[in-house]
């Protein structure tokens, strides 16, 4: 793999890919398997379950390339693919209603440790994450998929309209939803301070 | 601009996504209204917080264990079907229509043969008439073979 192959667009990358070469696959994965993860991540809060769903993500996404009509789109249409994915598997654990202890306990080891984390400003910001974590956990599912799009992942509304087949319209009123309960639900953590505009 | 429409511009702009016409009334707004001003600032601090939540990092192994998948799921489609899996396919797939097929094809040629059954009622009758020497059994014979000839 040539070092130049790593500032090829997604577009040149997924026309390679589309005819069998793995290695051009190899760097889209490199490129989006850590915010897709993060994606996938923040919406299941299990460590493994996301590794796994990223995973089948790259694969389905590697073995429909075909079906991709508009090279360019290729991040958000892989984003689609990990949204039906976390949508599938979480249809699956309603069924199951297993609740793990072990990958409980696994996520309460997955915390950041901070080098800072004896500091207070250290432990304030550790205790702002999980309990953002917590909230962010117990929004309904179509207001947690826009947060996670928008605030954590960055992606436009437009984007984010396409990924979830909605209107724009209705992207702005769940993030304005998802962000009101937010602040609700950390109002003691936001409101310390206010700014001067 | 009333606060609900001031609010719900505060999220576009924060996001970027707002238009100058938009954002110079929000800012005219915000700056003559304490509750919206303080709404923009906790907002602002909800985003910057969501912005730098912490994520764990995938394994090193990943790629590698994607390429290994991608590998052996392209094998198990280009893998040739085993003789007695193609046989089962096809018994699966004939056997509903062969099945139809001999139904529609016994309704069709089935026709109850007429000549037979009245040869055995004659028989019979005449046996039974020999039997009872008290019943007349030409008449009737006659107008059975009548009826069977029309």
């Amino acid at each position: 793999m040539k070092d130049s192959d790593f500032e090829e667009s997604d577009e040149i990358l997924v026309s390679r890919s589309k005819n069998g070469d793995k290695e051009a696959f190899d760097i889209l994965v490199q490129r989006y398997r850590q915010p897709l993860f993060r994606f996938i991540y923040h919406s299941i809060r299990q460590k493994d379950d996301a590794e796994d769903i990223t995973q089948e993500a790259f694969v389905k996404a590697y073995l429909s390339l075909h079906q991709l009509k508009d090279d360019h789109l290729f991040k958000i249409w892989l984003f689609k693919i990990g949204l039906n994915l976390i949508r599938d598997s979480k249809r699956l654990a309603k069924r199951r209603k297993i609740a793990s202890l072990d990958s409980l306990m696994e996520n309460q080891e997955a915390q950041p440790e901070s080098d800072d984390s004896s500091s207070e400003e250290g432990a304030e910001k550790q205790e702002i994450y999980q309990r953002l974590e917590k909230e962010i956990s117990a929004l309904p599912q179509e207001l947690r998929e826009v947060i996670v799009l928008r605030d954590i992942q960055g992606f436009s509304y437009e984007e984010i309209a396409f990924m979830l087949h909605c209107p724009l319209g209705t992207v702005k009123s769940r993030l304005f939803q998802a962000r009101k309960i937010l602040r609700e639900k950390l109002s003691d953590i936001l409101g310390d301070d206010v700014y001067e505009l | 601009m009333n606060c609900k429409r001031a609010k719900l511009l505060c999220n576009q702009l924060l996001d970027e996504e707002i238009t100058p016409r938009e954002k110079e009334m929000l800012l005219w707004h915000l700056k003559n209204c304490p509750e919206c001003a303080r709404f923009y600032e906790e907002t602002k601090k909800l985003k910057k917080a969501l912005s730098s939540i912490y994520t764990p990092s995938l394994s090193p192994s990943f790629n590698r264990n994607v390429l290994r998948e991608i590998k052996s799921r392209e094998e198990k489609i280009l893998r040739p079907l085993s003789p007695l899996l193609v046989f089962k396919k096809v018994a699966v797939f004939l056997l509903p229509i062969f099945l139809l097929l001999s139904l529609l094809f016994g309704v069709y040629t089935f026709k109850p043969r007429e000549d037979k059954f009245l040869a055995t009622l004659k028989r019979e009758h005449i046996f039974y008439t020999t039997q009872n020497p008290l019943i007349s059994g030409d008449s009737t014979v006659k107008l059975l073979l009548i009826a069977g000839e029309e």
